[in-house]
């Protein structure tokens, strides 16, 4: 992974410093409220229903064992003895204290991590695809191309009072597993058609919330060296142009279509022609160089082992974590294998500091030391010698860590919601749980099969519910939380936002709105081979809205 | 009837904090004072951000009058006044640091 030189260094250790200072001057009333709230936010510290959260940045979602001891250090010292996963691949903790912030940001700071740009009107953190570099499909690892766009997006002065946030995702892959279609921009590395060559195609204006909305292509291909300077251009012309009149109308998926794709790609490309040949075109070295962060590890090549061989064990509860939680990888020996974070003890998404620690030392011993969060609140070891899943299996269950439940109903994507957040207008852990209880016998998990179930405590949209197959949002109706309940989205290469059912259900009743759900799938599919989404996109929601509602 | 009581979040730890008389800052929704005019919400709003030292961002929520005190109209109020034990005992955490 990416190792900071000096530069970075000294910028993560100053920016920790000049935010000491500013926390000063605001607890002596030097600075007021209006002046340090940007700057708070700048550094990830938001003002929750009940404390201070700080989101941390996990870049692409890769970390060192040792970076994790240091964010379960964090948990310990600086919180309540835990943190959460986020669909953006970030760690948050949700009771800090404000006089201590600069020194857990020195704390971060020492392990090469910040929490700058994790909120505010600038540029957030880059996704990537979790199974980047290790993939079947993968035609070029994103990472090092993600750590450069991380680079030019950090402090960069023109993009730092942007209209609104600014979310970007790349992928390199053949199937899309970092939702490229639904970030501000996004970005894929793909094949030009005729000679082959590996070249980025530009998506933007995606994007979730109030208005849901695939991002267009705006450039099919374009060399990897104009990558920031492409970039640059999207940002300045919605820097621009992106409305600052109309908080709920400020992202850049309004200005695209307001203008049509054609027309934004237009001046786009009008202003990368001013940029294209400036310091932001990468050389080859640059690239080369940083691709060298990103080197695989010193794979064993006489590591042997077949995936089918491990489903087929005798220890069927292995077996079974094998069939759900592990891919296959690039490298013959290796597997990806999955860690489930939802178990029914915890909320979705959540690490204690003890069960951090426990994970880190895992990896070290069974993954290089590295460790990926997906968009999925879960935990990805890319590098697992195929002869030692078990192994590795065994010492997750003792954590109770070794749920396999990756891609069924019980993996479950929630927001913090209104246990944590002033924007929710209902509570979503709650909801998570219950479902959790629901279909917590695994004979009924592995029948509904395939399917993704996401839930926001609010439009904003954090859970990522427009993009579940089941997706649920919590609503506030006079006063008491309801939710709503979609069916039908996508956050693959086949993209598509749910359409909600029918009437809103109120806390006791979605448990079993969603088991007359995916009742009903199980009723209406062809065989178990077809999928929920696949069922719904055959039937439409007639079918489902019936048996959902129906009186009893 | 809905009235109103004046709320903020303190600076340091960013807990939720109600206007209580005597303007006093108080932890229990219970003890707030309840604003019945626009002028009095008016006074204690304009009181309030000023009192940058201490709290972040007042404003006044609806509430409604009970024999056990003002109880807040949104989930998100109730909530917010029923402080983090119980939120963290939900969540499976007891009782915290």
């Amino acid at each position: 992974m990416y190792a900071y030189d000096q530069y970075d260094q000294t910028l993560v250790h100053e920016r920790a410093r000049q935010f000491r200072g500013q926390v000063a001057r605001r607890i002596s009333g030097e600075i007021t409220e209006n002046e340090f709230k940007p700057l708070r936010l700048q550094n990830g510290l938001y003002m929750q229903l009940h404390a201070y959260m700080l989101r941390v940045a996990i870049p692409y979602g890769l970390l060192s064992s040792k970076q994790l001891r240091t964010l379960a250090h964090i948990a310990r010292v600086y919180d309540r003895g835990y943190g959460h996963f986020t669909t953006r691949q970030n760690l948050q903790y949700n009771w800090i204290d404000l006089k201590r912030m600069p020194d857990l940001l020195d704390e971060l700071a020492s392990v090469e991590m910040h929490a700058i740009q994790t909120s505010g009107n600038c540029v957030r953190n880059i996704t990537s695809d979790p199974y980047a570099g290790v993939a079947v499909d993968e035609f070029e690892d994103p990472r090092p191309y993600a750590e450069l766009l991380r680079q030019w997006s950090t402090f960069h002065p023109e993009f730092a009072a942007l209209p609104r946030k600014f979310k970007i995702a790349i992928t390199g892959a053949e199937r899309d597993r970092a939702a490229i279609a639904v970030h501000d921009i996004g970005i894929r590395l793909v094949r030009r058609e005729g000679d082959g060559a590996v070249g980025l195609s530009f998506l933007v204006g995606g994007g979730q919330g109030r208005t849901p909305t695939l991002g267009a292509v705006i450039r099919p291909w374009i060399e990897k060296e104009h990558l920031l300077s492409y970039t640059e251009a999207i940002l300045r012309v919605y820097n621009r142009f992106g409305r600052r009149d109309n908080l709920f109308k400020a992202r850049i998926k309004i200005l695209v279509k307001s203008l049509g794709a054609d027309e934004f790609a237009r001046q786009v490309d009008a202003e990368w022609e001013r940029i294209k040949d400036s310091e932001l075109k990468l050389e080859s070295s640059e690239i080369e160089s940083m691709k060298a962060f990103f080197a695989p590890p010193s794979y064993d090549s006489s590591a042997g082992g077949s995936l089918d061989a491990q489903r087929l064990s005798k220890n069927r509860p292995y077996a079974r974590w094998v069939e759900r939680n592990v891919e296959r990888h690039r490298v013959p020996g290796y597997a990806i294998a999955s860690i489930s974070l939802k178990t029914r003890d915890l909320p979705t998404g959540d690490l204690t500091a003890d069960q951090m620690d426990a994970v880190a030392a895992l990896a070290d011993e069974f993954s290089f030391g590295e460790l990926v969060v997906n968009h999925r609140q879960n935990l990805v070891f890319p590098n697992v010698r195929i002869d030692a899943l078990e192994a590795l299996w065994k010492r997750l269950e003792t954590l109770g860590l070794g749920l396999s439940n990756v891609g069924t109903i019980t993996d479950i994507v929630c927001c913090p919601g209104l246990d944590y957040c002033s924007l929710a207008n209902a509570r979503s852990i709650t909801v998570a749980s219950a479902l959790q209880e629901r279909f917590a016998d695994a004979g009924r998990a592995d029948e509904v099969g395939d399917v993704t179930l996401n839930i926001s405590g609010c439009i904003n949209a954090c859970g990522h519910h427009h993009v579940g197959n089941i997706g649920i949002l919590g609503i506030d109706k006079q006063g008491v939380e309801h939710y709503q309940l979609m069916v039908g989205g996508s956050h693959e290469d086949d993209a598509s936002f749910g359409k909600i059912l029918g009437p809103a259900f109120t806390q006791e009743e979605i448990p079993n709105a969603v088991d007359r759900l995916v009742s009903a799938y199980v009723a209406l599919r062809t065989s178990p081979e077809e999928r929920f989404l696949d069922t719904y996109r055959r039937l439409g929601d007639a079918p489902f809205k019936e048996r959902v509602y129906a009186r009893d | 009837m809905t009235v109103h009581v004046l709320t903020a979040n303190r600076l340091l730890d960013g807990a939720p904090l109600y206007l209580a008389d005597g303007e006093r800052w108080v932890d229990a929704l219970a003890n707030a004072k309840v604003l019945r005019t626009d002028d009095e919400r008016e006074h204690h709003l304009a009181w309030a951000r000023a009192q940058e030292a201490l709290v972040c961002d007042p404003y006044v929520l609806d509430v409604t009058e009970t024999t056990g005190g003002p109880v807040p109209t949104s989930a998100r109020e109730r909530i917010r006044a029923g402080g983090a034990r119980p939120v963290l005992e939900r969540l499976g955490y007891g009782e915290g640091q």
